[in-house]
């Protein structure tokens, strides 16, 4: 981190300047949005407007803007220099008073729950943004969906509001010397040099508010960045006892790690007797630090301004909270959260936001999480389906962590639903085939194919469960008892689940045949009126139908549906609902034990016999005389069957592999002109 | 849609720079011959077969069709048109499947380990689980006669017809060897 410019003499800042606080800017390549951005606090200074956010970026326009009348806060330095993606801000608890601090659990728990609440609200209102955004990029976080955190204004105001009234506070228990106008001109150039500074080197995170009856304040956010993931643990005590700080030998430890922490917010307010004579007013605020350790950090910083006093100074503040702040607690390797339940230090300018476990650990999480998904958006990735390469913000996540490109889902989804292969419909990583969220099918197949999906969905579903029918009169899905039994609870229509005819208790079911003759019979009523008729020849083709199907298939135990086997062996699996069966016995079945324990034979006898037909009879007589003959003959050379030697004929022609071969010299024989004749051997020799 | 001609070229180029020989059957990129060696180990070792595969229009979300072209003998591939059951092929496709992964694992492994139990070859199947031996014997001799690498590219039905009618021939006269059988 370069300081260069820290100890900038009150001078003008001229053009010159400015260019040599932009090269000691971190990070690199945005230099035109950051001209810009100090040209307009200028104007916007000099105006000293109370307007809100000129329409500078395009995501952040839609901001819910609250209007506290003390100060509005520069909306536009809010915005990101990258278009499209948000700065995430973290969320406080609103802590009215740091002292009142109930120990009971309960209360605790009542405090979590409002904290959950004003998640929620959030959520509510992030979603509401969400979709008057253009991007349709919705990802699905750890804990199902909602939009992706953007700050949320109605909560940064309070906690705003709580420091800077803390400020205030600050300000108003003291006496300022009286300076000379010379002097106060001196200090305020050094203030206006050092914001333009610590603006050009924070960007992002650095925030000014509105004067305050002159003053200059603003607010910083510290990252503490480290390279590698943090490790964080806390002891999760089961009761919280303020008099004898014991840790007893029960007690769990959670331990995670994450790569991203909520920032320091350090927020300052320059009294005109700054940096001559005395130091800012400011007021450290950590989400997850308790209130001990931010004091232990105010009078770090504190002796950081003893040492130089006259010197600006909160340059080295930032520097020494950003670096050194975890290892001034001896947090190096891991932190450690807590403890909790104790007193207030009482120390006016730390504020913290850690309540208990149960809320620090969510918020740490969720907040290292929105941060990796920030990243995740803005930079680029290669689909894994169709190699094309887009922003993050493209990408759809799912709950299995796998993502990939908005269109090669929408694609994927598209054909399953139309070709009604539903069930296939997973996760596209090959080992993982996860579920995918019906929310998520619902935005990317659009209401209609939705639709289709749901109720793909529902028949499938219905059919695995045996024992749900369809209630014959109104179709709906009744549940049947083990008598077969089933009552509508639509329109209590009481019937029997195989015939789906009335109950009839104690009779079987009349069968499809009987019913058929009866309702062929009735044909030729005349009573019968057209309509009436007309339903039952219906009827009556179905019942054909069905005794035709059946002829060459069989059912699906689980589903039902009719499954004719064309060829191959009797172990079945139903393509609608996934089902094994046994095709000979119907039987619902696992692997192939059902064929092994003598029950059903796994290839159909005709198949076997099929089979030994297509071999060539002439192997068969082959084989039939080398088993017999064991006399004379050899093995072959090339697949080692014993061959019969016939009729005295050297030459042997291999049953099982066809191998031409002599019996005499048991070679392999390629033209037996050549291998038999006077030369070679003889192919008649008896024996 | 751009796109799906970008993961078809992928892939394409991705199983050329595997070493394959590929030969494109026109310019669509739809069709193409591609030759495959027997996996190691397997009484296929050695054998070439010429394989075409065929990728359908909503190829990566659908699979692609695999044929041999010449004659195979494997309880999974149908003898005479040299279509194959492979359950990755037609029940678990993924997009994210590519064609080096069809013949860098699929088919090995097909080859390697039939499965009798849903075979397309019932002769094959049943020979492969009576005498193991045997049926290994027979995948040799397949492969000798029709797997050869010169085979490959040479039409395979004229072949075919000469050897059944040699042996025929043989049937009928003891004394006369016949010509040409073994090296046609």
């Amino acid at each position: 981190m370069d300081g260069g410019n820290k100890q900038e003499p009150s001078s003008t800042a001229t053009s010159k300047q400015q260019s040599a606080m932009r090269k000691t800017r971190r990070g690199g390549g945005k230099q035109n949005h950051r001209c810009l951005q100090i040209e307009e606090t200028r104007t916007l200074n000099n105006l000293e407007s109370s307007s809100t956010s000129p329409p500078q970026s395009q995501s952040q326009s839609h901001e819910p803007t609250t209007s506290a009348p003390s100060f509005v806060r520069r909306r536009h330095k809010w915005a990101s220099r990258n278009p499209g993606a948000h700065v995430v801000k973290p969320r406080f608890v609103k802590k009215s008073e740091l002292g009142c601090f109930n120990e009971q659990v309960g209360s605790l728990n009542e405090q979590v729950g409002s904290l959950n609440e004003q998640v929620e609200s959030f959520s509510v209102v992030e979603r509401e943004i969400g979709q008057q955004e253009k991007k349709r990029t919705v990802v699905i976080g750890d804990s199902g969906e909602h939009a992706e955190v953007s700050e949320s204004g109605k909560g940064e105001e309070d906690d705003d509001d709580d420091a800077v009234s803390r400020l205030e506070e600050l300000e108003l228990g003291v006496e300022e010397p009286e300076l000379s106008e010379e002097q106060l001109r001196i200090n305020d150039q050094a203030q206006e040099d050092e914001l333009l500074a610590m603006e050009s080197i924070f960007g992002d995170n650095f925030f000014v508010f509105e004067r305050q009856r002159g003053l200059r304040s603003f607010q910083i956010h510290i990252h503490i960045e480290s390279p590698g993931e943090i490790a964080i643990s806390t002891k999760l005590n089961s009761s919280i006892d303020l008099k004898t700080a014991r840790s007893s030998s029960d007690d769990f430890s959670y331990s995670f790690t994450v790569q991203h922490l909520p920032p320091i917010m350090l927020t300052c307010l320059l009294p005109k007797s700054y940096p001559s004579h005395r130091p800012p007013y400011f007021t450290i605020s950590v989400q997850w630090l308790d209130s001990i350790k931010i004091s232990n950090l105010c009078s770090m910083l504190d002796s950081l301004w003893m040492d130089q006093q006259g010197q600006e100074v909160i340059y080295q503040w930032v520097e020494w909270l950003q670096s050194s702040s975890l290892s001034h607690f001896g947090f190096d390797k891991e932190i450690m959260l807590g403890p909790y339940g104790i007193r207030d230090a009482g120390d006016r300018r730390a504020l913290t936001g850690s309540v208990s476990p149960d809320a620090d650990i969510p918020f740490l999480q969720s907040y290292n999480n929105d941060r990796l998904h920030e990243n995740f958006r803005n930079s680029l990735h290669e689909c894994c389906i169709c190699f094309s390469e887009y922003a993050g913000a493209e990408f759809i996540r799912l709950p299995c962590m796998h993502f990939f490109c908005w269109k090669c889902m929408k694609t994927y989804s598209d054909m399953h639903v139309k070709e009604s292969t539903i069930i296939k419909l997973k996760c596209p990583d090959t080992k993982c085939r996860g579920m995918i969220p019906p929310g998520l099918l619902k935005r990317l197949l659009g209401d209609e194919e939705f639709e289709r999906w749901e109720s793909l969905m529902l028949v499938k579903t219905l059919e695995s469960m045996s024992d749900i029918v369809s209630c014959p009169r109104c179709k709906t899905p009744c549940l049947a008892d083990e008598d077969d039994h089933a009552q509508c609870s639509k329109c209590f229509f009481s019937f029997c689940k195989l015939c789906r005819e009335r109950r009839h208790v104690g009779i079987t079911c009349m069968t499809p045949e009987v019913k058929l003759r009866i309702l062929q019979e009735r044909q030729n009523y005349s009573q019968l009126d057209d309509d009436q008729k007309r339903r039952e020849r219906e009827i009556i083709n179905d019942i054909l139908s069905v005794k035709e199907i059946l002829r060459d298939a069989k059912q699906c135990p689980s589903c039902n549906m009719a499954i004719s086997r064309t060829e191959g062996c009797n172990k079945m699996v139903c393509e609608n609902c996934g089902q094994y069966f046994c095709y000979r016995c119907e039987k619902g079945i696992e692997g192939y034990d059902h064929f092994r324990n003598g029950e059903c034979e796994l290839f159909p006898q005709e198949t076997v016999q099929n089979w030994e037909a297509q071999m060539n009879p002439r192997q068969i007589l082959g084989q039939i005389q080398a088993d017999q003959a064991a006399v004379n003959g050899q093995l072959c050379p090339n697949c080692r069957q014993f061959n019969a030697k016939l009729n005295n004929n050297n030459h042997m022609f291999c049953w099982a592999c066809q191998h031409h071969f002599c019996y005499l010299c048991k070679e392999t024989v390629k033209r037996s002109s050549q291998h038999y004749g006077p030369k070679g051997c003889k192919q008649h020799t008896p024996g | 849609m751009s796109s799906p001609s970008k993961r078809r070229e992928m892939d394409l180029m991705k199983l050329m720079m595997s070493d394959y020989k590929v030969e494109m059957i026109n310019d669509g990129m739809q069709e193409f011959f591609v030759d495959f060696n027997g996996p190691k180990e397997s009484p296929y070792q050695g054998g070439v077969w010429r394989i075409r595969v065929e990728l359908p229009d909503a190829y990566p979300y659908k699979s692609p069709s695999i044929g041999f072209i010449n004659k195979i003998y494997h309880p999974n591939v149908d003898e005479m048109s040299g279509s194959v059951c492979l359950d990755v092929i037609n029940q678990t496709w993924s997009p994210m499947f590519d064609l080096v992964n069809v013949f860098e694992v699929f088919l090995p492994q097909l080859l390697l380990y039939p499965n009798p139990s849903d075979p397309l070859n019932g002769e094959a199947a049943a020979l492969m689980m009576r005498d193991r031996t045997a049926y290994e014997q027979r995948v040799k001799e397949f492969c000798e006669k029709y797997a050869k690498p010169e085979d490959i590219g040479a039409g395979q039905e004229e072949k075919s017809s000469d050897e059944e009618l040699s042996e025929d021939e043989y049937a009928s006269s003891d004394d006369e060897g016949v010509a040409g059988q073994a090296d046609p």
